[in-house]
């Protein structure tokens, strides 16, 4: 089955373009990106509880997020700041996931309706060096497939609240 | 004169690396990037003055910067967040020049101590494409910055 969630990644750059289209209206899509409640449901990596320590969605907030395992074992904590938070359109923020060896990334999350039922998601994701970006790329979770099996949660989650 | 503080871009690439060594101690280069009234004092110039709208220098905090020519006139603003500030060491932030089609800019900065006097402060740029980069390039970007860098040494050597 073709991936949903595709992953562009131009050779020697340093940086990624995802995008995925949903059947979701563009509220939606951007409410499952900003909704603490919602975000852990998706975001979680398989077999692991994400919990949202802290989450300002607004210009200039700031978010953490820690994932923990069944024996409530840390397993990663991701935080970053939000330069920018447009609702329904655009949000443009930092992100680090702590002690892994891949620095900070700048994301920027375009949201666009595509009609009053379906719209797009555009992340580009930049790295600080190519060589990170393409290490990355080597991780099992940056293929497309790891991160189109979130984006397909995602949908049934937000399908109950159409 | 040649100018002090270097610019490196690599063909094809979207980010820059800035470099320049100062008559500091690595303390007070810190210290000149992160103490509000240092900052507005050397990014301001016989031209313009800048004020800090809001500087909260801690991780997760925000800034915003504005310079006003003698006629009141907003001539430059900009405004990020912090991602990261570890004491003489690193800053990491977001960058944004207002009413500018350059984009949002990762900055991060990384001083080092090269000696009891001396340090390095070197700025790795990552910009949206390489094409607003290389547009970023053609203003007077660099000798702007090298200016500012020698107000900095001036002003930050009083204080040693």
């Amino acid at each position: 089955m073709e991936l949903k969630t595709k992953v562009h990644a131009e050779d020697g750059k340093q940086d990624l373009t995802i995008t995925r289209e949903f059947d979701l209206p563009v509220e939606l899509l951007f409410r499952a990106h900003v909704d603490p409640e919602i975000i852990v449901q998706w975001k979680a990596i398989p077999n692991t509880t994400a919990k949202i320590l802290k989450f300002g969605g607004k210009k200039h907030g700031s978010y953490h997020m820690q994932s923990t395992d069944a024996q409530g074992k840390v397993v990663s904590n991701v935080h970053g700041v939000i330069h920018e938070f447009i609702p329904n359109q655009k949000i443009i923020r930092t992100f680090e996931v702590e002690n892994a060896p891949i620095g900070v990334q700048l994301e920027i999350y375009d949201f666009e309706a595509l009609t009053d039922n379906t719209s797009k998601l555009n992340l580009h994701v930049i790295y600080e060096s190519g060589a990170i970006r393409d290490q990355v790329l080597k991780m099992p979770g940056a293929s497309g497939y790891t991160m189109g099996m979130a984006h397909d949660r995602m949908q049934e989650i937000m399908n109950k609240l159409k | 004169m040649e100018q002090k503080t270097k610019v490196t871009a690599e063909d094809g690439k979207q980010d820059l690396m800035i470099t320049r060594e100062f008559d500091l101690p690595v303390e007070l280069l810190f210290k000149a990037h992160t103490d509000p009234e240092l900052i507005e004092q050397w990014m301001s110039n016989p031209y313009a003055t800048s004020k800090l709208l809001k500087f909260e220098g801690k991780k997760h905090g925000s800034y915003q910067q504005q310079s006003t020519d003698a006629n009141g006139k907003v001539v430059f603003s900009a405004s990020g967040v912090f991602h990261d500030i570890i004491p003489n060491k690193k800053i990491i932030r977001t960058f944004e020049m207002e009413n500018a089609p350059l984009g949002v800019q990762l900055e991060i900065l990384n001083f080092e101590k090269l000696d009891d006097h001396k340090s390095k402060l070197t700025t790795h740029t990552i910009y949206e494409s390489g094409v607003l980069r290389d547009q970023q390039l053609k203003m007077p970007f660099a000798q702007g910055l090298s200016m500012a860098h020698d107000r900095m040494q001036e002003i930050v050597s009083k204080l040693k």
